[in-house]
């Protein structure tokens, strides 16, 4: 066998190999992964989050509270067409303010039927009690809802992504905080699916 | 010699670019009602073919639904979606060399579109109203998705889905808004099913009269291209069939210029071709016009009143027939067309404990979605492929033939090598269209919603032409919804997601 044709065949290989290989790696969050799209990436997440909850902290309904104000967590409305679990911005605003500004405190609603077993538990006398409390009522809702302008056409997928968020008095309805976010992109599909 | 070895690898790496394993597509079992070899192949399938584990999570979610199984049904589709809707693809460079089926499976328009829409449906019946609501949009986004925009947005039952997601979560007015979407995509469809019908007897009439037969079916395959864009632009049939009309001649002009999409003319003279399109549409106007020139009051609507209709507790979505296919036309296999399958079922009716509660209507035909998707890019990339194999195979030919003339040893071995190369170059050339589909899909999407009294009771689906299904203590509740899919031919699952007490 020749030189060029033993090299030509282990380029051969060299290319069959090369779809074989499995990786896996660790990548920064904030960092744009490989595969693409137009779709709501960590990127968005972290950003819209991490601004809603500075924009919280120097709120005077928190800041300048005689008593620690108490915010429960709403659902956060998707109305786009990614398929994503919408309440993590919910859940980093609430972590980022607690663990940097203590100026609130968050009610765990979503187990509130756990909560409410373990009190029965310990008026029963089944388990042990450290003393009786009420469930505490909240002062705020923190809630938000995402929207969507899409379209795509010949492989193109455009989307513009519209975030809003706000606290929203309890008693009153009132919404006493409102912020948002927005963010367009652009993606192409190859030649072979469009 | 060395010049032998190196055009012998070239071709042969040219060969492997294209070659792939074969496996079954397990939808003869399915169809068979051999469920565990089929459940086995996609299983099977699942695991080993990259290129087509998106299709292969396909027909094993739809099977597991048959099955009743939502859960690995839900977590299926969900897999199959992320693929589908991911935009790095694997095995592009190959499809683009080599044959087109080595690319990773994406599905068509349709196909995704049914993808999201089984999706939010099994989010749907678990109560998922959060995921339900963007899988309906992903549906609605992924029928939009065509190349020709005048093609978009006429899936009936995912607005109709999208609107009982909204009133699920409480937001009456946007869950009215998507059902008169869905009210408009189906005035849509009744403008499309008119003017098709008068196009088939305008092609008739005109077949009658003409001389040339094949230029009239030429004219009437541009003419039924058109039909979804004049329905788009106008609503009354007449107008719709003028439009479609004026789209024909602007695809026969392009379709003439195109040297890959020439032969979609079959070698018919392009001003021939346009006498018999202006023949067909004069023929066709006759028969709209004593079809009373309107399309008639939609059968949707009483369907649409009782799906909104809040005191109704039983919402059923019947799954009919065998979906559509794709088999390869074209003189190398380069063009993609969709078929339609027979099966014996036609209608779903519905029973409770022996009583009939009702007749599902029609809100979805998938043949239709699938073949009105218009052309692709990809279509011009094989048309052109098959002119490179067709040409290469004719020079490789005249080439060798030319070696046999030459006068020296040395030429005559240099021009056969030549036109060998150019030979093999051509048997190389895989202009062949991706036929993968989800053939497991069915035909028809129908409905129903009625008035159940709280309690078990048992259901039985009644199929016209075919065998039925029954559901043995199916659970009602007076506050919430019971759903209940079922598929001809196969199985189902129902669900009572929220289950508040009595």
């Amino acid at each position: 066998m020749t030189k060029y044709s033993l090299a030509f065949l282990f380029f051969l290989a060299a290319v069959m190999c090369a779809g074989c290989s499995q990786q896996s790696a660790y990548i920064n969050p904030d960092e744009p992964d490989e595969l693409g799209g137009a779709g709501i990436d960590s990127q968005e997440i972290r950003t819209v989050s991490d601004n809603m909850a500075r924009d919280l902290v120097g709120l005077p309904a928190l800041a300048g509270a005689s008593k620690k104000p108490i915010i429960a967590l709403l659902p956060v409305k998707n109305e786009t067409h990614f398929r994503i679990d919408a309440d993590i911005i919910n859940l980093r605003i609430r972590n980022a303010l607690i663990k940097f500004s203590d100026r609130a405190t968050f009610v765990q609603r979503e187990r509130i039927e756990d909560i409410r077993a373990e009190r029965a538990a310990k008026r029963a006398g089944d388990v042990s009690s450290s003393g009786e409390q009420m469930v505490s009522g909240a002062d705020y809702f923190l809630t938000g809802t995402i929207k969507e302008l899409s379209k795509s056409a010949k492989g193109k997928e455009a989307n513009y992504t519209y975030f809003s968020f706000e606290l929203i008095d309890a008693e009153s309805s009132n919404v006493v905080w409102a912020n948002d976010y927005e963010v367009k992109k652009v993606a192409e599909r190859g030649v072979l699916y469009r | 010699m060395r010049h032998f070895r190196i055009a012998l690898a070239a071709c042969l790496s040219a060969f492997a670019v294209g070659c792939a394993v074969q496996r079954s597509s397990g939808v003869p079992e399915y169809y068979g009602g051999n469920r565990q070899a089929a459940k086995a192949i996609y299983e099977e399938g699942v695991k080993g073919d990259r290129s087509s584990r998106a299709l292969y999570l396909l027909r094993l979610a739809t099977l597991e639904l048959d099955e009743g199984d939502i859960e690995n049904s839900r977590e299926h589709f969900v897999e199959a979606t992320g693929i589908m809707q991911n935009f790095k693809a694997e095995g592009e460079f190959k499809a683009l060399v080599g044959s087109e089926s080595a690319k990773e499976y994406k599905g068509d328009p349709y196909e995704q579109m049914m993808a999201f829409w089984y999706l939010g449906l099994l989010d749907y019946m678990s109560g998922d109203y959060g995921k339900a609501f963007p899988s309906f949009r992903a549906a609605a986004l992924a029928d939009g998705g065509s190349t020709e925009e005048r093609y978009q947005a006429d899936a009936a039952s995912v607005y109709i889905m999208m609107g009982k997601t909204r009133d699920a979560t409480g937001d009456h007015l946007k869950a009215q808004e998507d059902y008169k979407e869905a009210g408009g995509v189906y005035s849509f469809r009744q403008t499309v099913d008119c003017v098709a019908a008068a196009l088939e007897a305008g092609r008739a009439d005109a077949a009658a009269k003409a001389t040339n037969a094949d230029a009239v079916n030429v004219a009437y395959d541009l003419l039924a291209e058109g039909i979804g864009a004049g329905a788009t632009q106008e609503q009354d049939p007449a107008k719709a069939l003028a439009a479609t009309r004026e789209f024909a001649f602007e695809l026969l002009e392009k379709v003439s210029k195109s040297r890959s999409q020439k032969p979609r003319l079959g070698g018919q003279d392009p001003n021939i071709v346009s006498g018999c399109i202006k023949d067909i549409v004069r023929a066709a106007e006759g028969h709209v016009a004593a079809a009373g020139g309107r399309a008639a009051e939609s059968p949707l609507l009483p369907i649409m009143r009782s799906v909104c209709d809040p005191a109704n507790n039983f919402f059923v979505v019947a799954a009919i027939g065998k979906g559509p296919f794709k088999y390869r036309a074209g003189s190398y296999g380069e063009l993609a067309r969709i078929g339609q399958s027979d099966y014996p079922e036609k209608d779903a009716e519905i029973y409770v404990d022996g009583r009939f509660a009702g007749a599902a209507q029609t809100v979805e035909d998938i043949h239709y979605q699938a073949s009105t998707r218009g052309g692709r890019a990809m279509d011009g990339v094989l048309g052109g492929k098959a002119v490179f194999k067709g040409a290469t195979a004719f020079l490789g030919t005249a080439v060798l033939g030319a070696a046999a003339t030459e006068d020296s040893p040395k030429k005559r071995r240099n021009t056969a090598l030549a036109g060998l190369s150019l030979l093999a170059l051509s048997a190389a050339t895989r202009p062949e269209a991706d036929i993968r589909s989800w053939e497991t899909l069915p035909d028809k999407i129908q409905m129903l919603a009625a008035k159940v009294p709280a309690g078990k009771h048992t259901v039985e689906v009644r199929f016209t032409g075919g065998a039925g299904q029954r559901f043995e203590n199916v659970l009602f509740s007076d506050k919430d919804e019971t759903i209940l899919y079922v598929r001809s031919g196969g199985g189902g699952a129902w669900a009572c997601p929220l289950r508040r007490p009595l």
